[in-house]
């Protein structure tokens, strides 16, 4: 059934700035600019995304996209979102698919906890002249200390990852976006000393040259897992659940299935790639512990583990089982996490605060003497520096950005990746619009932006008077609680502003 | 200590020593005296490796060429996320064999359990084949995405799957029809279509291959190629 209730989202303005040349007809990959056959320029509203693009190519800043202004009967409950959402499935029916993470206001944790500085006693340090240690090492940490009849120690390190910046990239898989975005975040990583998640869409045979800044995932497709890539990376990702849609499987629609894809996915082209809901193969904490080892088996025990779960409900007892399973790293991420694809509801309803989680989390596995067994990775909706200190202030011990890392190659959420089209040449597989992106502009940009990230992240610390990112882990003393109930304060175990 | 057929005795090691033995041994292996030890040829390729006693779960997990024959029954988890190679039971099979298997070929001479070939899919040249016997347990072949699965049925079961392929949206299954099932089915065919899949079975475990050739066997194939459409609702 046609929806003939659907109105256009946006409205495209052009001023008469316009000198008509056409730009923006050529950098729509949804053709609302076109000419017609009187060669006027027009504009088919109705299939505006308000993704910016042909507003940032006009060289005569003639372009500007604003919401429609046509307003539905005002009604604060039936929210004008909520009856255009009823229109879509009672005439096209099926499941809402949405993408990036979710886009409802709702409380945002960070947001209330602000800072520490020191001033008069433990003197403030001036990263400038001081030096400041960033470095994260991921992994177990050797427990027991043994010396040879010499007296030396002996190490015995377990598999460990090392990094410069304590931020990753988070994983993002070649069918959800484009081979320049992985490229570029690839090198960015390479740059930077950190690591580029390959996702779940397995590792294109160009990167198996850099496995030492490259992660890699099993999910519960195993698309792309043989030995082979297995050795081409420096950890590998049990991959259970994902932040935008957790208990729940991906499903990589057929025509999104190119070439590229079917090549690294090494399925047949053409053919819909499935992710089951749960791995059938784990049930259980000890069937995870058999996967665990499994790939440790047969990486000869050379790589660390990660598991990366969404954050949920009883998120503390599940990462307990985690660390009991084996796994060196376990990855949480926060229901704001993005996605190429994810049913509405679910992207908008499941899961909890990434805040909360990592800070309840890490109480628990300090009470149960296995914190040092693991290192936690926080992800989910981290937007800038201060986001990254205050999550590893909760207890991380590094973060991984996603939708960050995109905006810095220039997406500008307009949250259609499902589409497949993607003006900026990220979500897509469209080979037109992936020429888009250079990889080495892409690359730039990240590494700018984690450099910048850098220099922040170390000034904050300055001013707390800390001189490394070991000493600000779990430091809830750093944090200080506005506007917040006692409930959330006790869970965050963060005192009170002024208290 | 390159010998031609290495003996290791299991009785003792750790699965992490077993493979550590198996790398650095020649191309045929035996492994004596297994007693439950996981992983055994686990992402390993080139290697002839006969298991004697009880092989643990996850055996052959994640191979890549070699060829696993098991002595005995295999326990759960065999050849998960296989690649290439080749495993052989002389027994049954626990659950969840032949998980994300993308090449080679499973055998097993009599049962397995639940969940088999679960999202098995191909890719190029390589078409996974999981080859069973007798008969399997409940969500065989669930989300099939490529290969090939033949259920036997030597023991004339009247219904010697359940619950076969759901979310099925590539490969095929065949499933020997007993002599004795009247019922109608869909699409069916005789062994001919698989006689090179049936004689290799048959020449493995020393059976005749007359009596499966010329039986009735249930086909079957995704409904369609896009089990999707019409699933979701651009918003």
């Amino acid at each position: 059934m046609r929806n003939i209730y659907a109105l256009n989202e946006y409205e495209v303005l052009r001023s008469d700035r316009c000198d008509t040349c056409g730009v923006c007809v050529k950098q729509c990959g949804y053709g609302v600019h076109y000419f017609d056959e009187n060669h006027r320029l027009c504009v088919d509203e109705m299939k505006c995304v308000n993704c910016q693009r042909c507003v940032v190519f006009c060289h005569a800043h003639a372009l500007k996209i604003i919401r429609n202004r046509n307003e539905m009967h005002h009604n604060d409950y039936w929210s004008e979102r909520e009856r255009k959402e009823i229109y879509k499935q009672a005439t096209q029916s099926g499941i809402l698919l949405s993408s990036m993470g979710s886009s409802q206001k709702q409380k945002c944790y960070f947001d209330h906890l602000m800072l520490n500085a020191s001033q008069v006693t433990n003197p403030s340090i001036d990263p400038l002249r001081e030096p400041m240690e960033t470095k994260v090492f991921l992994g177990k940490k050797t427990r027991d200390v043994s010396r040879d009849e010499n007296g030396k120690l002996i190490l015995k390190d377990e598999a460990y990852l090392k990094l410069d910046v304590p931020i990753l990239f988070s994983a993002m898989s070649l069918g959800a976006i484009s081979y320049p975005a992985h490229k570029s975040i690839l090198e960015a990583a390479k740059e930077c000393n950190t690591y580029y998640n390959a996702g779940e869409g397995g590792l294109h045979p160009d990167f198996f040259k850099d496995k030492e800044h490259v992660i890699v995932q099993v999910a519960s497709g195993r698309f792309g897992i043989e030995k082979k890539v297995l050795d081409a990376c420096a950890a590998v990702e049990i991959k259970i659940g994902q932040g935008a849609k957790p208990g729940i499987g991906g499903h990589l629609p057929s025509n999104k299935n190119t070439e590229i894809v079917a090549k690294t996915r090494m399925i047949q082209q053409g053919s819909e790639a499935i992710s089951p809901a749960p791995h059938h193969d784990i049930y259980s904490i000890e069937d995870l512990h058999q996967l665990v080892m499994l790939i440790k088996e047969a990486t000869h025990y050379t790589k660390p583990v990660i598991v990366k779960v969404a954050a949920v409900h009883n998120i503390s007892a599940i990462t307990s089982g985690i660390a009991r399973s084996g796994a060196d790293i376990i990855c949480i991420d926060g229901y704001r996490g993005g996605s190429g694809a994810a049913p509405t509801r679910i992207r908008d309803h499941v899961g909890i605060p990434i805040e909360l989680a990592i800070a309840s989390v890490d109480e628990r596995l300090r009470e149960e003497g296995l914190r040092d067994q693991v290192s936690l990775i926080a992800s989910g909706g981290i937007r800038n520096s201060a986001d990254v200190v205050k999550a590893i202030a909760l207890g991380a011990d590094a973060v991984s950005i996603g939708t960050a890392a995109l905006v810095a190659l220039g997406c500008h959420l307009c949250q259609n990746c499902h589409s497949g089209i993607c003006n900026w040449g990220i979500a897509t597989q469209r080979e037109d619009l992936c020429a888009r992106l250079n990889p080495q502009i892409g690359k730039q940009a990240l590494v700018n932006l984690i450099r910048s990230w850098t220099y922040e992240i170390r000034e904050i610390m300055g001013g707390m008077g800390i001189n490394s990112i070991e000493s600000l882990k779990g430091n809830r003393l750093m944090l200080a609680a506005v506007d917040l109930n006692e409930k959330e304060c006790e869970i965050l175990k963060v005192r009170y502003a002024g208290e | 200590m390159q010998v031609s057929k290495m003996k290791i005795n299991c009785e003792n090691l750790t699965a992490r020593k077993i493979n550590e033995a198996i790398m650095q041994s020649s191309e045929k292996i035996v492994c004596e005296n297994c007693c439950g030890q996981r992983y055994i040829g686990a992402a390993s390729s080139g290697k002839t490796i006969e298991i004697e006693g009880i092989s643990g779960n996850d055996c052959g997990g994640l191979l890549d060429g070699s060829t696993l024959i098991l002595k005995g029954n295999a326990q759960e988890g065999l050849g998960d996320t296989m690649n290439a190679g080749k495993i052989i039971v002389h027994g049954h099979c626990g659950d969840i064999c032949a998980y994300g298997m993308r090449g080679g070929k499973i055998f097993i001479r009599d049962y397995i359990g639940v969940r088999g070939g679960i999202h098995m899919k191909e890719y190029g040249d390589s078409k996974p084949l999981l080859m069973i016997g007798e008969t399997a347990g409940a969500c065989l072949g669930e989300y099939l995405a490529g290969g090939t699965i033949i259920v036997l049925n030597r023991r004339d079961e009247l219904d010697p799957v359940e619950n076969v392929g759901v979310g099925q949206h590539g490969g095929v299954i065949y499933v020997r029809i007993a002599s004795s099932d009247e019922r109608n089915y869909e699409d069916v065919v005789d062994g001919s279509e698989i006689e090179a899949e049936i004689s290799e079975f048959c020449e493995i475990f020393k059976m005749d291959k007359e009596k499966l050739l010329h039986s009735k066997y249930r086909r079957l194939l995704p409904e369609t190629k896009n089990p999707y459409q019409g699933y979701y609702c651009m918003n």
